[in-house]
């Protein structure tokens, strides 16, 4: 009965968030078929689950939120990447890339 | 600085919550219609389209409250959700929720309004400068430990010492205030130019004296009290530097004194005046009559000071022969404020603390058997899956609800009971003012209830959390005993309680008898039927004032009717200090200087001690005509005659007062406990009004008056009496002898009031603790009582049961409540008068009153079990 995502996933969630709004702000559902987009369906989440981490990374500072209006003329809450939000987004891709190096430098010593 | 964003962004969202869920709800339906709209786009139908893309989207609601956790928002749902239910819970067994917090606000309320009282007597700085560089200086004599100074003693300390940053000398006196009202009696308090600098206390207008302002050459000056300025004056800015009628002559206003100034502390002194000693007070060396008060140099210490001035003390005894056996003695003015009210203080703390013990015993106790009731409660709820931290928050919520509602009827009963204690208070302890509740001391009661109701409300949530959830739903779950340690537990704390109340009630009980034995000790006067008034006469009219005064006086409140005698006599028995002077016996070799008998010495007129009921045990009363020229007659009591002639008679031998001729005894009058009714009588001489010189002891003579009738009544018609003479005298402190003697109780009456108050409070709270328990036992027990009843046991036996298991308890806290008694009462030892601190008579009383209680406590539950219907009890409940 706990939430949707574990907490790797919820980590990995974070990252992929902060990846796709470091490409400039976007609301919510914009950032889901971004996600969608890139990973070629592979990740499939609820989308849902978007929206708690969405609000707790602007909770964290590293992303920040304001109304506005969508393409179609629509109210929507945007969200852009903090200076912090940056910061933690390459820490985190340089740990991801060390972890994948690991990963792979253990598959492939036989 | 992200924290304090962070915490600002929880602020707003908390602030405007509803802003929040539509944003909440506008930002998730947005991502929903274009979401809908991509299906559209692709060809589904609308309802389609929005189908699909809610089932994709997933939870509305569950993704809501993750967000609302995320947002720090839940636990404020949380809380409101948890405070909800706990009231409810709380509402639905109201006889444990009015117990509890009924115990709590007795325990936090009446201990809070103790605290404050003890706060406003022993904690409350003095209103001076620097006050614990503030000492009093006393001179000794013989046993007396703070004599009053003489001037030229205090002159020689302020010249021949280094350790005093500075002295100053006082003395008060009662005089009347004259003008265009009513005449009115002030306490003036007459000091050495160098008090107000001492003090370092600030006028509120105007200045007030100090060595370096010279006064003017002619008439006095006066510095006003706030009070009398506002209540006399009108509060007149325009006063300072106009004068003021006192006893007949101008005193000239130069400052008025803030209401909170008072010297010397708790006084209540009207005003201040400059002392300047007559050349013949200047040099009386041998014992005086003034108060002296110092201020200390920084790091020197009371013992240094003493230290200083007794060698000083030693060179004046040498150097004046009539300073022999004169010491001196050095105490913080604090000390003299307190020191007396200590014990007597320290005691009701101790009682205090018991009280509180006890209620949070209580507390403890009614919480621990809820929860042992709620356990299958809290095991279908674990079972429903709740999260055991929330199980334990809502216990927590539920008891600081407890706790606060506790608190607030505390406060309540706190504010009231310092409202009906204050006058009580003040009659008895050196309180000026009245007594705030204080704050913190009420938050500290508050915390420590709160804190033992929280962790005896969490333990059962943490205990049920871990016990088997299972073997508690079954049927023979619901009989297994809540843990035998946990019962163990609460009868431990029940019997604390009983031993804690029952020291109480013999603190109290001993008090009680004590008191008794005082007020019933003789006092050597028939107080019944007698009005007692003062009068003053000023310095300046007292020449004469016999004849001029006080016959005409005596011989107008005769002829009132109901009057069956009246006198004049310069102190009243018991109710006033003491003026004494030593004499010698004529015909008796010389007694060695500090070793001359002392003797209280009196004036008084013809029929004073007929009016006191005081017998004349030998020879006769005064007469009128005892005072001509060359008559010098005295009467002494009996403490003096038993003292100096044994098994004579005294009358008609001589002594020597002062380097005057001898006086010839004409009478002896039975004792009186002039000191107090706690004290042995004290020898006294005393001189008849007529004598010569006599009437200057009269200044503030005290009309003490026989009647036939109820004394209050007499009143009015006395001071008509004493105005038709001279209407410029006024009558004060006008009262009957009963009400002095109960006056001087007041302190012992008070002290019994509220250990008695304690006592009582102890006594109910542990019969409930009792009763609680028991209930409990009997309520666990239903199951086998019911068998046992429908096997046929009789009522008798039933009842004999439950009352075994309760009177076990009992025996148990009497035992140790008299062994801790028996340490207790030691500290009592000093206020109680006559009656010994283990008096077997109290003990034992006390021991059947409460076991007398406790049965009652038992047998009430007892009779319910008795009266089980015992098919329910054999069935499941």
């Amino acid at each position: 009965m706990s939430s949707t995502t574990t907490d790797l996933l919820q980590g990995t969630l974070d990252l992929l968030i902060l990846k796709t709004l470091s490409l400039g702000a976007q609301h919510g559902w914009g950032v889901a078929q971004r996600i969608q987009q890139t990973s070629r369906d592979l990740l499939q989440i609820n989308q849902g689950s978007l929206y708690p981490a969405l609000h707790r990374l602007e909770e964290q500072g590293w992303i920040d939120s304001e109304w506005g209006v969508s393409d179609n003329n629509r109210r929507a809450k945007f969200y852009r990447l903090t200076a912090d939000g940056q910061a933690q987004l390459d820490r985190e891709t340089e740990s991801w890339r060390q972890y994948a190096e690991a990963v792979r430098w253990v598959l492939q010593s036989a | 600085m992200a924290m304090l964003r962070k915490a600002t962004n929880r602020l707003h969202t908390l602030a405007d919550r509803g802003r929040f869920e539509s944003d909440l709800d506008d930002e998730m339906r947005f991502h929903l219609e274009m979401e809908a709209a991509k299906h559209v786009e692709r060809g589904m139908s609308l309802g389609e389209a929005g189908a699909l893309a809610r089932r994709e989207f997933g939870q509305i609601d569950r993704f809501k409250d993750e967000v609302r956790d995320a947002r720090g928002v839940t636990w404020l749902d949380d809380l409101r959700r948890d405070l909800r239910f706990g009231l409810r819970s709380l509402r639905r067994s109201p006889g444990f929720t009015m117990v509890a917090v009924l115990c709590l606000a007795l325990g936090i309320g009446a201990n809070a309004a103790i605290f404050s009282v003890l706060n406003a007597v022993l904690l409350r700085p003095l209103p001076y400068a620097q006050p614990d560089r503030l000492v009093r200086v006393y001179e000794t004599s013989g046993p007396r430990t703070q004599s009053s100074a003489s001037f030229a003693d205090f002159h020689d300390w302020q010249q021949q010492s280094t350790r005093f940053e500075s002295l100053a000398a006082w003395l008060e006196a009662s005089l009347t205030l004259q003008g265009t009202s009513e005449p009115e009696r002030i306490k003036l308090v007459a000091g050495t130019a160098g008090l107000f600098p001492l003090l370092g206390v600030r006028p509120l207008i105007g200045r007030t004296f100090s060595p370096e302002h010279a006064e003017p050459a002619n008439g006095q000056v006066i510095v006003l009290g706030e009070k009398l300025w506002r209540r006399r004056f009108g509060g007149d800015p325009s006063l300072i530097g106009r004068a003021i009628q006192i006893d007949g002559s101008p005193y000239t206003v130069v400052g008025v004194m803030p209401a909170s100034f008072d010297f010397p502390p708790n006084a209540a002194a009207d005003a201040w005046g400059l002392f300047d000693p007559s050349p013949a007070v200047r040099q009386a060396r041998g014992g005086g009559f003034l108060a002296v008060v110092g201020r200390l140099k920084p790091g020197v210490s009371v013992a240094a000071s003493a230290a200083e001035l007794r060698p000083i003390m030693s060179r004046l005894e040498k150097q004046y022969p009539v300073q022999a056996g004169r010491g001196v003695n050095v105490l913080s003015l604090r000390e003299t404020v307190v020191g007396t009210s200590r014990p007597a203080l320290l005691v009701l703390l101790g009682a205090v603390g018991l009280v509180l013990l006890i209620a949070c015993a209580n507390v403890a106790n009614l919480l621990l058997a809820r929860a042992a009731v709620r356990r299958r409660e809290v095991a279908v709820r674990l079972a429903l899956g709740a999260g055991r931290a929330r199980l334990v928050r809502q216990f927590l919520v539920e008891s600081l609800v407890l706790a606060l509602a506790g608190g607030l009827f505390g406060a309540l009963l706190a504010g009231w009971s310092l409202w009906a204690l204050t006058p009580l208070a003040q009659s008895a302890l050196p309180i000026a003012g009245g007594i705030p509740l204080d704050g913190r001391v009420f938050g500290f009661l508050l915390l420590i209830s709160a804190l033992s109701g929280l962790a005896f409300g969490i333990v059962p949530a943490l205990q049920a959390s871990r016990e088997d959830v299972r073997g508690t739903l079954n049927d023979a779950g619901a009989k297994a005993t809540a843990g035998g340690g946990q019962q163990r537990f609460r009868n431990a704390l029940v019997v604390l309680e009983i031993a804690l109340s029952l020291v109480l009630l013999v603190g109290a009980g001993l008090l009680l008898r004590g008191f008794f034995h005082l007020s019933g000790t003789p006092s050597g006067l028939v107080a019944e039927g007698v009005l007692t008034a003062h009068v003053s006469v000023p310095d300046a009219r007292i020449k004469g004032a016999t004849i001029r005064l006080f016959q005409p006086m005596l011989e107008r409140v005769r002829q009132i009717p109901g009057v069956r005698s009246a006198a004049i006599v310069s102190l009243l028995p018991i109710q006033d200090a003491w003026t004494n002077g030593s004499y010698k016996v004529e015909g008796r070799p010389e007694p060695l200087p500090g070793q001359k008998p002392n003797a209280e010495l009196r004036v008084a007129s013809p029929d004073f001690f007929a009016s006191l009921g005081i017998p004349i045990l030998y020879g006769r009363d005064f007469t009128e005509g005892d005072g001509g020229l060359g008559v010098r007659r005295v009467i002494v009591n009996e403490a003096l005659a038993r003292q100096q002639f044994p098994g004579e008679n005294a009358v008609g031998r001589q002594l020597r007062i002062d380097k005057e001729a001898p006086h010839t005894i004409v009478g002896v009058a039975g004792s009186v406990r002039q000191a107090g009714l706690d004290e042995e009588p004290l020898p006294e001489i005393y001189f008849p009004y007529t004598q010569v010189g006599a009437e200057n002891w009269l200044g503030e003579g005290v009309l003490v008056i026989r009647t036939a009738v109820a004394p209050a009544s007499a009143t009015a018609a006395v001071r008509r009496a004493v105005q038709s003479i001279d209407p410029s005298l006024p009558l004060f402190r006008v009262a009957t002898m009963e009400e002095v003697i109960a006056e001087s109780l007041a302190a012992r009456r008070l002290n019994l009031w509220l250990l008695g108050i304690f006592a009582a409070i102890a006594l109910v709270l542990s019969a409930a603790g009792l009763y609680g328990v028991i209930a409990y036992l009997v309520a666990q027990r239903k199951r086998e009582i019911g068998i046992r009843i429908a096997l046929g046991a009789q009522t008798r036996e039933v009842v004999g049961l439950v009352m075994r298991q309760g009177g076990g308890l009992t025996a148990a806290g009497i035992a140790l409540g008299l062994l801790g008694a028996l340490a207790f009462t030691r500290a009592l030892a000093s206020l109680l008068d006559g009656v010994s601190a283990r008096d077997l008579l109290t003990f034992s009383g006390v021991a059947a009153l409460l076991a007398a209680v406790a049965l009652l406590a038992t047998w009430i539950p007892a009779r319910r079990a008795a009266r089980v219907d015992p098919m329910l009890a054999i069935r499941n409940e």
